[in-house]
């Protein structure tokens, strides 16, 4: 109980220091006062360092089976192992709110100790805008959906985790993700700083950029665990639905993978001001909207939280987000400055701007598609769309984006002179070709499978010619590579891509899957892989009974079952069994057993769906190695390269 | 031009979040004695079966997955009573499923009545939190009764009793 007290206590005091810090560094800000800068930015570490000691009470309370605490009763019990019990911090709705503020205020301390060379006024106004958002998620965490509200009864167990939550996934997966969405609103308020203190310059690009790539990674290695979770956890043997809770993640990620690569035509060629700025708002507005449908209820989907009371709240913020930004661009955008001449249609910017309108295109298409239940709704008969709708709106642009990510990192700044960048297409043209004819003779007639799997390859192939490039002049490898770096991490990125629509191509297209009753001693064969069924048993585990299958495949052992919860109603859930191989997944679902011994399966073969996981880490590899510890270059290589268009 | 455009984008998307809001699993009161929210399934031949296109039978709506084994073992039950009962209208409405796990279900399980995936409405406003779920709702359009999980046939014979005598 008492750790309910202190827990509540610490977020009223970082509540208070949040609120102090907002204001004081707008004022301090206004007035240019740099003393009083400081002080605010120490009031946001303080109020940090007591989301802190709230995250450690809660810890401790879930850890030490406090069941006077609601939030610890609802989402633990004494049969969930302790790994799980630690991360039901996050499990629930107002736990996961607490985590959130947690990155915020962890990240956001991290970003204003590196900020004060923007200027005073900059980083005073960027430390109260980050401030006023966590203030509003403390606002929430107290007054609404408080982790540390009190039961009058302690009693004696608590109910515990959803099932499908009980899994290896839920310790990676959920954190993940969640540090990607908050952290998306440090870029946003350093953008919206920059606009509010009359600096529109690009100094903050340089500064926005490696936070905006810290979201961007995070998000990435979020999505990527999710898809990895759902393909191991649900069963229905894909690991993408188009799921709303999928949707809202997505588009922030898209937003901001279109700003990581326009913030270089501003630091290269000081274009597209208005354009950065208007992408990372709008990536934090996505963060919003998503969090507000996710935890509301709005939509239906697979992963809503528990309902709760505080959509109307998020409901409000948005609203105040949305006016403030694009109000604040409004306002500041006619003094960015469009002098610059127009883009060269067949240049490396060119291919970014078209690139980038692809992104937003299917950030377009897939906010359509996550809000038309509700807007149908608001105009009298619900409807709502499934894959095929994404499939068939986003999928050409897609493609498009395909081609221009083999072809793009070919091309030269402000323009391409004919022949030469011809001869560099050679390869991946040849490449793709290769790819196609093979794909033909093989017997392949799905046009999206010849367009999407040759594209692929192209991709991969322009980054092997581009570090065979480096390769040569291997006397001069380090400085290129040292002066380089990003750019060729950035390679090494557009490879895991290329690698991850391989993976999601082949799973796509060539996926196999068989409904068989077989009994003990019976084979089934799916895409060329047999499999014996030998027999099933039951087994009791700590908080759960396990009816589980023995399915003999080559030299090993599947074993795919049904969990059944007794203490949660007799809630059941599957658990695949899944044997990877380099070519193909062979995927077992147990769908039932009979009391004749015989048992009900599904067998999918998911071809090279390994890839998807693959590439998923050689993305995050190519970000780390091309921007960990780079002391921020960009800022000095900007200051250097555009002049600062100053307008106050 | 451009701010009107996004003031009008950003008023939708700010009205339908409201009145998402007020339609949320969590203001809608529990169904029973209301009629029915408005769902329709699409059948793989094309065709739109609406419940409420169904007023003047009782309906028995179940949601259910190709995937989940228990609503695979009620399909029976189900079917079944579909054909002793030809004055009841039964409707499978298929949740979160792939097309192809669909068809090949539809091919193995044969049912003399509708299913197929949701094409109006949503398994949200009927409150479903899991699958299987089965809502009766007689004549008049009103849901009488709910059950979660999967029915055997003397609970579904209790069941249909409520909404058709």
């Amino acid at each position: 109980m008492i750790l309910g007290y202190l827990g509540a206590g610490a977020l009223l005091a970082a509540l208070v220091l949040g609120g102090f810090s907002a204001v004081l560094s707008f004022w301090a800000g206004y007035q240019e006062n740099a003393v009083m800068v400081q002080v605010g930015r120490r009031a946001f570490y303080a109020a940090a360092a007591m989301i802190v000691a709230a995250g450690a009470v809660l810890e401790w309370a879930l850890l030490s089976h406090d069941f006077s605490l609601a939030y610890v009763t609802e989402h633990t019990d004494l049969s969930t192992p302790t790994a799980l019990v630690a991360a039901g911090f996050y499990g629930g709705q107002e736990g996961s709110l607490l985590y959130w503020a947690l990155v915020l205020g962890l990240l956001g301390s991290v970003s204003l100790v590196a900020s004060a060379s923007l200027g005073v006024r900059l980083a005073a106004y960027a430390a109260g805008l980050m401030a006023a958002i966590l203030s509003f998620f403390l606002v929430v965490l107290v007054m609404v959906a408080s982790p540390f509200d009190l039961l009058s009864l302690t009693p004696p167990d608590g109910l515990g985790l959803n099932p499908v939550l009980r899994d290896g996934g839920m310790l990676i997966h959920p954190p993940v993700v969640l540090a990607g969405f908050a952290s998306f609103a440090i870029p946003f308020c350093f953008a919206s700083a920059a606009l509010l203190a009359g600096r529109p310059d690009s100094a903050w690009i340089a500064h926005t950029r490696r936070f905006a790539l810290i979201a961007w990674s995070l998000q990435t290695t979020g999505l990527v665990l999710g898809m990895w979770w759902a393909y191991h956890v649900l069963g229905w043997g894909g690991y993408w639905g188009w799921d709303p809770v999928e949707n809202v993640a997505l588009m922030p990620w898209l937003a901001t993978t279109a700003y990581l690569h326009s913030s270089q035509v501003q630091e290269t060629r000081g274009r597209l001001r208005t354009w950065n700025f208007a992408l990372v708002i709008v990536a934090f507005l996505l963060v919003v909207f998503g969090t507000f449908i996710v935890r509301s209820g709005v939509v239906p989907s697979v992963h809503t939280f528990a309902i709760s009371a505080i959509g109307p709240w998020f409901l409000g913020f948005l609203f105040i987000c949305i006016v403030f930004s694009t109000g604040l661009l409004a306002v500041r955008s006619s003094g960015l400055g469009g002098q610059a001449a127009p883009v060269t249609p067949v240049s490396r910017e060119g291919a970014f701007v078209l690139q980038n309108l692809l992104l937003i295109g299917v950030v377009v298409v897939v906010l359509w598609g996550t809000m038309l239940p509700l807007v149908s709704g608001m105009l009298g008969q619900q409807r709502v769309v499934g894959a095929s709708y994404y499939e068939r709106a986003a999928g050409p642009l897609f493609v498009v984006m395909l081609a221009l990510m083999a072809a793009g990192p070919l091309l030269p700044w402000r323009r391409a002179a004919g022949l030469p960048s011809m001869r560099a297409l050679l390869w991946p043209g040849a490449t793709a070709l290769i790819v196609l004819v093979s794909l033909v003779v093989a017997g392949v007639a799905s046009i999206p499978a010849l367009i999407a799997l040759p594209l692929a390859a192209a991709i991969a192939a322009t980054c092997f010619t581009q570090y065979a490039r480096l390769l040569r002049g291997w006397s001069r490898l380090p400085s290129v590579l040292a002066r380089r770096r990003r750019r060729y991490g950035a390679y090494l990125a557009h490879l895991g891509l290329a690698v991850l629509v391989l993976g999601i191509g082949a799973s796509h297209f060539w996926q196999q899957e068989k409904d068989v009753t077989l009994a003990a001693g019976q084979q089934v064969t799916v895409g060329g892989y047999t499999l014996t069924y030998v027999g099933s048993q039951e087994r009791q585990l700590a908080d759960h009974t396990e009816l589980v299958a023995a399915m003999r495949f080559g030299g090993v052992t599947l074993e795919p079952a049904r969990a059944t919860y007794a203490g949660l109603g007799g809630q059941s859930l599957t658990h695949v069994a899944i044997s990877t191989t380099p070519l193909a997944d062979v995927y077992v679902v147990l769908a039932g057993a009979n009391s004749d011994g015989s048992a009900a399966f599904r067998v999918f073969v998911n071809p090279l769906v390994s890839w998807i996981w693959a590439g998923g880490a050689i993305i995050i590899v190519g970000v780390l190695l091309g921007n960990i510890g780079e002391r921020a270059p960009a800022l000095a290589a900007v200051r250097r390269r555009v002049p600062a268009a100053v307008s106050t | 031009m451009i701010a009107g455009v996004a003031i009008v984008l950003a008023s939708v998307l700010m009205l339908s979040l409201v009145w998402g809001l007020q339609h949320a699993a969590l203001t809608n009161p529990p169904l029973l004695g209301k009629t029915a929210p408005r769902l329709a399934i699409e059948t793989p031949g094309g065709q739109q079966v609406g419940v409420w296109q169904l007023q003047g039978k009782p309906v028995v709506l179940n949601f259910w997955a190709s995937w989940c084994a228990p609503c695979v073992q009620e399909m029976g039950v189900l079917s079944n009573a579909s054909s002793a009962r030809p004055a009841v209208a039964f409707v499978g409405a298929d949740n979160q499923d792939t097309t192809g796990g669909f068809n090949s279900f539809e091919q193995q399980h044969p049912h003399p009545y509708p299913a197929g995936p949701i094409v109006i409405g949503s398994y949200q406003a009927y409150g479903v939190a899991g699958l299987p779920a089965t809502f009766f709702i007689d004549a008049q359009g009103r849901v009488v009764a709910s059950f979660a999980g999967p029915l055997d046939a003397p609970t579904l014979d209790h069941y249909l009793g409520l909404i058709s005598p």
